[in-house]
C-alpha cells in the first residue's frame, strides 16, 4: 500500500485492486470531507499521474468519471476544477454517507447483530 | 550537423579513446616505423629498400582501422544503438569508412611527418651516403610508393570493413576461404597495378638501388586504375551492406 | 489499431527455441508490460521488432509494416545491457541523438537531462550505472516516436534512478500518439505503469490482458506473476 500526498489529498493505492477506482473514490472522499473545496483547482492529469507514479490513462479514466458525475469541470487552458455547485457537493456527501451506512450494515450482519440492536448501539455511541 | 556527418564524426573520434587497445597497436606501428626509417637511412643505401615496407604497413593499418571501426560497436556493446539508426546500411558502413579514413589520416600524417624528420636527421648525419642525386632518387621512390599506397587505400579499407561484417555474419566460418580468395584476387590485381611502378635504367653509381620506380603509364591509364579501385571498393561496400542487412544478427 | 502484431513467430538459435510460435497483439496508445522469467524470450521478441534479428518463421507487423530500418524512424529502442559511447559527454550524446534520429526533440531532451539529474559536461564513462541508464532512456524519450521499446530499463539500477526513469516515462507518454512496451523484473515498482500486460514463458504467451481487469479478478500483477511462475 503506497500512501502519497498530492496537493493536500492523501492517496493510498492498493495494487491488488483497480487503481482508477481508487483514485476516483479518494478524490470523491476528499471533496465530501471538505479537504477539497468547491471551485478548487486539482492537479492536472499528467501532474497527478507523475506524483502517484501511475499510468496517465488510469488517471484519465478516473477524471473522465468525475467529469461525467459533474463533480469536476475542465476549463480549456486553465485546468481541472472541483465544481462550484454546493448542491452537487452535498449530493456526494450524502452518497458517501449512504455507502458508509451500507458498510456498517454489512459489518453488523457479519457479526450477527440485527437492526434493532444496531440502532441501540448507535444511540449509545458518543457522537463527536 | 547532418546525420551522415554525425556518424562519421563519431567514428573519427580518436584522442578520447584512452582505454582503447588499438592505441597500443598504433604505438607499435609508429615505433616500427621509426626503427625502419632509422635503419633505412643510417647505414648504406642497401637497407634503404626496407622503407618500401612503410607504405605496406600503412595499407595494413588501413585494413585494421576500417575493420576495428565496425567491430568495436559489437565489442563495446553499442551495437544495438548503431544498427537501429534509421538509415540504410550503406550509409552506416560508408560513414564508418570515412571515419576510419579520418582516423587513419591523422595517424598516417603523424607517422609520415615523423619519418620525414628522422630521415632528414640521418641525411644530415651521413652526408657521405646522402649526396644530392641519392636524395632525389630516394625522394622519388618514396613519393611513388606513397602514391601507390593512396591509390590502393580505398580497397584496403573496404576489405577491412567487409571482413569485420563477415566475421559477425552467419558466413563467418567461410572467412578463411573468402580471405584466401581475396588474397589471390589481390595478387592478380597487383600485377595489373604494378606497371604504374615499372622499371627503368639505373644510374651506375647507385647500383644498390636496382629498381627505381618510374611511372611509365599515361595519366589516363593511371586514372583508369584509380577509378577501378574505387569501383571495386564500392562493390565491396554494397556486398557488405547486404551482409549487414540480411545475414547478421545481434 | 494495433501497434505490434505477431503471428506464429518461431526463432531458433541453433537447437534452442527462443520464440515458440509466438502470437500476440499490442494495442496502440497504451503502455504494455511484458513479463516473464529469464530466458522467456522477451529480449528476442524486442530484437525481432526492430529487425536486429530475423525470425525463422511467422509474420511480424510493426506499425503496420514489416520490421526494417525505415519503420525504425518511428521506433525508439532501448536494448537490454547496452552501453553508450563512453567518450561522449552528456551534451555530446544529446547532440549526436539530435543529428542521427529524426524527430528528436532537443527541448524535451534538455528538460529530461535536468529533471533526471544529469550534468551536461560529465563524460559518459564517468557516470554511474544508473546515470548511464537514465541517459540512454533520455535518448529514447526525447524522440517523438510512435513506438517506444524498453527492454529491462530498470535492470541493475539503483532505486532513485528507477523512480526517475518512471517519472520520465510518465512525463513524456502521450497517449494519443505513443505506444510503449516495457519488459522488466521490477514488477512491484513498474506495474502501476501498465495498461496491458503479457506474461511470457519459453517463447510463448501464457497469459495476457488488461491490467485493471486482471487486478479486479485476481489481485496485483506481482501476485499473478508469482502464481504463474512459482
Amino acid at each position: 500500500m503506497e500512501v502519497i500526498d498530492v496537493a493536500g489529498i492523501r492517496f493510498a493505492l492498493d495494487l491488488s485492486q483497480p487503481l482508477w477506482e481508487q483514485v476516483l473514490h479518494q478524490i470523491r472522499g476528499a471533496v465530501a470531507r471538505g479537504e477539497l473545496r468547491a471551485g478548487e483547482k486539482i492537479p492536472s492529469l499528467r501532474e497527478l499521474a507523475g506524483q502517484l507514479r501511475i499510468n496517465p490513462n488510469t488517471v484519465m479514466r478516473a477524471y473522465q468519471e468525475l467529469e461525467r458525475d459533474g463533480l469536476t469541470e475542465t476549463r480549456r487552458g486553465q485546468g481541472t476544477f472541483i465544481t462550484a455547485s454546493q448542491p452537487k457537493i452535498t449530493e456526494i456527501k450524502i452518497s458517501l454517507a449512504r455507502e458508509a451506512v451500507q458498510e456498517l450494515i454489512h459489518a453488523m450482519n457479519n457479526l450477527g447483530v440485527d437492526k434493532k440492536a444496531a440502532l441501540t448501539l448507535l444511540e449509545e455511541a458518543v457522537w463527536q | 550537423m547532418t546525420r551522415f556527418w554525425a556518424l562519421i564524426d563519431n567514428s573519427g573520434k580518436f584522442n578520447k579513446d584512452h582505454n582503447y587497445t588499438a592505441n597500443l597497436r598504433w604505438q607499435l606501428f609508429n615505433t616500427l616505423l621509426v626503427l625502419l626509417t632509422s635503419v633505412g637511412f643510417s647505414y648504406s643505401l642497401g637497407p634503404f629498400s626496407l622503407l618500401a615496407f612503410v607504405p605496406v604497413f600503412l595499407l595494413f593499418a588501413a585494413f585494421i582501422s576500417a575493420s576495428s571501426q565496425i567491430s568495436r560497436e559489437w565489442r563495446e556493446q553499442t551495437i544495438s544503438w548503431w544498427l537501429t539508426v534509421p538509415c540504410s546500411r550503406s550509409e552506416l558502413l560508408a560513414s564508418k569508412l570515412l571515419g576510419a579514413l579520418i582516423r587513419l589520416t591523422k595517424i598516417a600524417g603523424i607517422s609520415i611527418v615523423a619519418t620525414a624528420l628522422i630521415a632528414l636527421g640521418w641525411i644530415l648525419v651521413k652526408p657521405d651516403i646522402w649526396t644530392m642525386p641519392a636524395i632525389s632518387v630516394a625522394a622519388l621512390m618514396a613519393s611513388k610508393l606513397y602514391i601507390l599506397t593512396i591509390i590502393v587505400l580505398p580497397l584496403a579499407m573496404a576489405l577491412g570493413m567487409f571482413f569485420a561484417v563477415l566475421m559477425r555474419s552467419r558466413f563467418k566460418f567461410f572467412a578463411p576461404f573468402i580471405i584466401a580468395f581475396v588474397g589471390a584476387a589481390f595478387g592478380a590485381g597487383a600485377n595489373y597495378l604494378l606497371p604504374i611502378l615499372g622499371k627503368t635504367e639505373v644510374d651506375t653509381q647507385l647500383t644498390l638501388i636496382s629498381q627505381i620506380p618510374v611511372f611509365n603509364l599515361s595519366l589516363t591509364a593511371i586514372v583508369l586504375r584509380v577509378g577501378l579501385m574505387l569501383v571495386i571498393a564500392a562493390v565491396i561496400l554494397a556486398l557488405s551492406s547486404y551482409l549487414l542487412a540480411e545475414q547478421t544478427e545481434v | 489499431m494495433t501497434a505490434v502484431d505477431m503471428q506464429n513467430v518461431i526463432k531458433k538459435y541453433g537447437s534452442t527455441v527462443a520464440l515458440d510460435s509466438l502470437t500476440l497483439s499490442i494495442p496502440e496508445g497504451q503502455i504494455t508490460g511484458v513479463l516473464g522469467p529469464n530466458g522467456a524470450g522477451k529480449s528476442t521478441f524486442f530484437k525481432t521488432l526492430v529487425g536486429l534479428t530475423r525470425p525463422n518463421q511467422g509474420d511480424i507487423t510493426v506499425l503496420g509494416q514489416k520490421p526494417s530500418w525505415k519503420v525504425n524512424r518511428q521506433v525508439a529502442y532501448l536494448a537490454d545491457q547496452c552501453r553508450w559511447y563512453e567518450y561522449h559527454t552528456v551534451r555530446e550524446a544529446v547532440e549526436y541523438g539530435h543529428a542521427v534520429f529524426p524527430d528528436f526533440n532537443m527541448d524535451k531532451a534538455q528538460e529530461l537531462v535536468l529533471s533526471l539529474g544529469l550534468a551536461n559536461d560529465a563524460s559518459v564513462g564517468s557516470l554511474s550505472k544508473g546515470q548511464k541508464a537514465r541517459l540512454q532512456l533520455i535518448l529514447c524519450l526525447a524522440r517523438d516516436v510512435q513506438l517506444l521499446l524498453l527492454d529491462e530499463p530498470f535492470s541493475g539500477i539503483d532505486m532513485v534512478s528507477r523512480e526517475k526513469i518512471i517519472e520520465g516515462i510518465i512525463q513524456t507518454f502521450s497517449n494519443n500518439k505513443q505506444t510503449i512496451i516495457i519488459s522488466t523484473h521490477e514488477i512491484h515498482q513498474a506495474e502501476s505503469l501498465f495498461d496491458q500486460v503479457i506474461f511470457m514463458d519459453q517463447g510463448r504467451v501464457i497469459m495476457a490482458g488488461e491490467v485493471e481487469t486482471l487486478r479486479q479478478e485476481r489481485g496485483s500483477i506481482e501476485n499473478i506473476y508469482r502464481g504463474l511462475f512459482q
